[in-house]
């Protein structure tokens, strides 16, 4: 039979098992008069059945009973699952020591004496349940605890996945090293960039010695790091396995503990070495650009002028002739007319020289092999004219070497001097030009020499400038030899003067790119 | 007025430009003694006593000096910096006489303390008249520095 109590004030439910039936309602009455509901049952096997239905907050367990004892019950609860949390207080008769612990060890957790105390059993259940309490809540907030940390632990998984993932794929190089500067970690691309294939070949290993190009940029970077914490933008030179040296953008951190302690340096770079490259050939292509604008505007203003001033001439004089013409003034009809003429001739050659030039540098005839000897025969030929008028005499020194060059180019090179030559014999008696070679280590100088009235040393570089005209007596657009020297540096050579043995005259002499020995 | 000799110095490479300011100028009625000089350096030696080719001439400081910019030699700014520099020329003035209309040239010309900028005219007529007006305002109109002082023709650098 079970008597089963009303809910107590309490809310605990306490269930007695005793075969003896005064024991059994004299407990009940004590637990139910201290607001406890109880229940009771005078049979292990119908209490474990009782229990198996409803589980009690605490079971008050006689030992000695027919059918099953109550340490039998009590491992019986103490099996299942369900009831093993139960605490069980044995109420007993027998007070020898090896009952007790036989009690003990069959999972009870208290031991009262047969004949008992209403306030001693009272107090113990109280304290009991007091404890299960505790321990219910305990293992409640454990279980809350438990799963705050297996959320907060997959969040943290989560977490690594994705730090992984963007360590291992990540363009830019990761670098962390010691304070100082043991490799401890690197990653996919740092190593990449570095030139290696496997991590184990760069961790362990000092980064100042085997990664900076130059090691005192590490210690530099540790003493700003010191006391700035972090640098963005560093720019370095680090050196691949392979020796190659990169230039590198860093940013980098210092790693404290919670003690405020720097561990470790981290750092994120990348290689800019193409970048840099790209840079400075803009750079070096903005400078060229600028140069050559400026060389545009000097040419154009001075070719302007040069076009101008004939104009000047030609409508003045036409204006003296016309008056003159009206007054019937004969006198200097004619040498106004010749003045105007040279002016248009002047205005022509110049317009003619000047196309000359452009052409240089836009169309280049292949190169072949001529004997400079022919060359310069044909050039003698072409510039007849004005040899004569002067009465010039020219000599080719024999056996000149063979070249290999834009064949017509280097005659109108060799025009331009032998005609520049002509026009400043000055006072010369004996006007003579000579052409010749000499054979110099690493090249083959090339000569045309004058004696006429030279040209004085500080304006030798001056005279192969565009419009350079050091003589205004003598006719000329100052273009003849800038268009040699274009000539000249388009074969890869140099064209330059040099003062002449007997100190009258000039001496032109050039090169022609011909590096190797020519054969004849 | 009547009677008085005006000494210019005409600093010109182009013969013909030469030929034309001399032909303008004598059309006048004024008298001028011209001295053109075709290159920097000729105009340097001259102005400066450098290198005189006449030992026993002396130098007549010009009431007037007409330079043109683009010269063989030297450039054209470069003597009219060093005549701006030399205090036996300071009062006279330095008139550009050029083809260029550049404000480059303008503005450095200027920088350079010119006492004025003429651009030669593409016209006979024109080229007349300008003379003539220059002629008038710098020697006539204009009251220049009153120097008798000769220069004998030692170098004075």
């Amino acid at each position: 039979m079970t008597i089963d109590g009303a809910e107590s004030k309490h809310g605990a439910q306490i269930m007695v098992v005793d075969d003896a039936p005064d024991s059994l309602k004299l407990l009940s009455e004590i637990l139910s008069g201290a607001g406890y509901g109880v229940r009771g049952s005078y049979s292990g096997l119908l209490a474990l059945r009782s229990v198996a239905v409803k589980v009690p907050d605490l079971i008050l367990l006689d030992v000695k009973m027919d059918e099953i004892d109550g340490f039998e019950v009590c491992r019986r609860l103490k099996a299942q699952p369900a009831s093993r949390d139960i605490p069980v207080i044995f109420i007993s008769g027998l007070h020898d020591v090896h009952s007790k612990v036989k009690g003990f060890e069959s999972g009870g957790i208290d031991y009262i004496h047969k004949p008992f105390q209403a306030e001693e059993v009272l107090a113990r259940v109280r304290i009991h349940l007091e404890l299960r309490r505790l321990q219910m809540k305990l293992e409640a907030r454990v279980r809350k605890r438990t799963a705050e940390l297996e959320q907060a632990y997959q969040a943290l998984r989560v977490s690594e996945r994705k730090f992984k993932r963007i360590f291992e794929e990540m363009q830019s190089g990761y670098l962390q090293t010691c304070m100082d500067g043991v490799i401890e970690m690197i990653n996919p691309a740092a190593l990449r960039a570095l030139g290696y294939t496997d991590a184990g070949e760069i961790v362990g290993r000092n980064i100042a010695e085997d990664v900076y190009a130059r090691p005192e940029d590490r210690t530099h970077l540790k003493a700003m790091l010191l006391e700035s914490g972090q640098i963005y933008n560093y720019d370095v030179d680090f050196k691949r396995k392979n020796g190659e040296r990169i230039q590198v953008e860093a940013n980098v951190h210092i790693l404290k503990d919670r003690q405020g302690q720097p561990i470790a340096i981290e750092g994120i770079f990348q290689d800019v070495t193409q970048r840099k490259r790209a840079e400075q050939e803009r750079e070096g292509l903005i400078a060229e650009l600028q140069a050559k604008n400026s060389e545009l505007e000097r040419f154009t203003y001075t070719v302007s002028h040069d076009l101008k001033s004939p104009l000047v001439t030609i409508e003045g004089f036409l204006g003296y002739i016309a008056k003159d013409a009206a007054d019937g003034n004969l006198e200097r009809l004619h040498a106004d007319i010749e003045r105007i003429s040279r002016a248009v001739k002047t205005m022509n050659r110049l317009l003619d020289e000047l196309l000359q030039l452009s052409r240089i540098g836009r169309i280049i005839n292949p190169a072949e092999a001529v004997a400079f000897g022919d060359l310069a025969h044909e050039a003698v030929q072409m510039v007849f004219g004005r040899i004569d008028l002067r009465n010039v005499n020219v000599h080719i020194e024999p056996d000149l070497p063979t070249v290999v060059v834009d064949r017509l180019r280097v005659r109108a090179l060799l025009e331009n001097l032998v005609d520049n030559a002509c026009k400043f014999m000055g006072d010369q008696p004996r006007p003579r030009i000579d052409i010749s070679a000499r054979r110099e280590e690493k090249r083959t100088v090339f000569t045309v020499r004058d004696n006429g009235c030279g040209i004085e040393p500080q304006f030798s570089d001056k005279v192969f400038g565009l419009f350079e005209r050091l003589n205004p007596d003598v006719a000329g657009t100052g273009i003849g030899l800038a268009i040699a020297k274009q000539i000249v540096t388009v074969h890869g050579g140099d064209i330059w003067i040099e003062s002449s043995s007997d100190g009258r005259g000039t001496v032109f002499c050039f090169t022609l790119g011909q590096d190797r020995p020519t054969d004849n | 007025m009547a009677g008085k000799t005006f000494e210019i110095v005409l600093v010109e490479d182009n013969f013909d430009h030469a030929e034309m300011v001399k032909r303008a100028l004598h059309d006048h009625s004024l008298s001028y003694n011209i001295v053109h000089l075709p290159d920097g350096e000729a105009a340097l030696n001259y102005l400066f006593c450098r290198k005189a080719q006449d030992p026993s001439a002396s130098f007549v400081t010009p009431q007037l000096i007409l330079l043109d910019l683009r010269l063989p030699k030297v450039d054209g700014l470069e003597v009219l910096e060093r005549v701006r520099s030399a205090e036996r020329f300071d009062g006279i003035p330095v008139v550009v006489l050029t083809t260029s209309a550049n404000d480059k040239d303008i503005d450095l010309a200027y920088r350079y303390k010119a006492n004025s900028y003429l651009v030669k005219p593409v016209d006979c007529g024109k080229f007349q008249d300008l003379l003539r007006d220059l002629g008038s305002y710098w020697l006539i109109h204009n009251q220049g520095i009153v120097r008798t002082v000769t220069y004998s023709s030692e170098a004075l650098e």
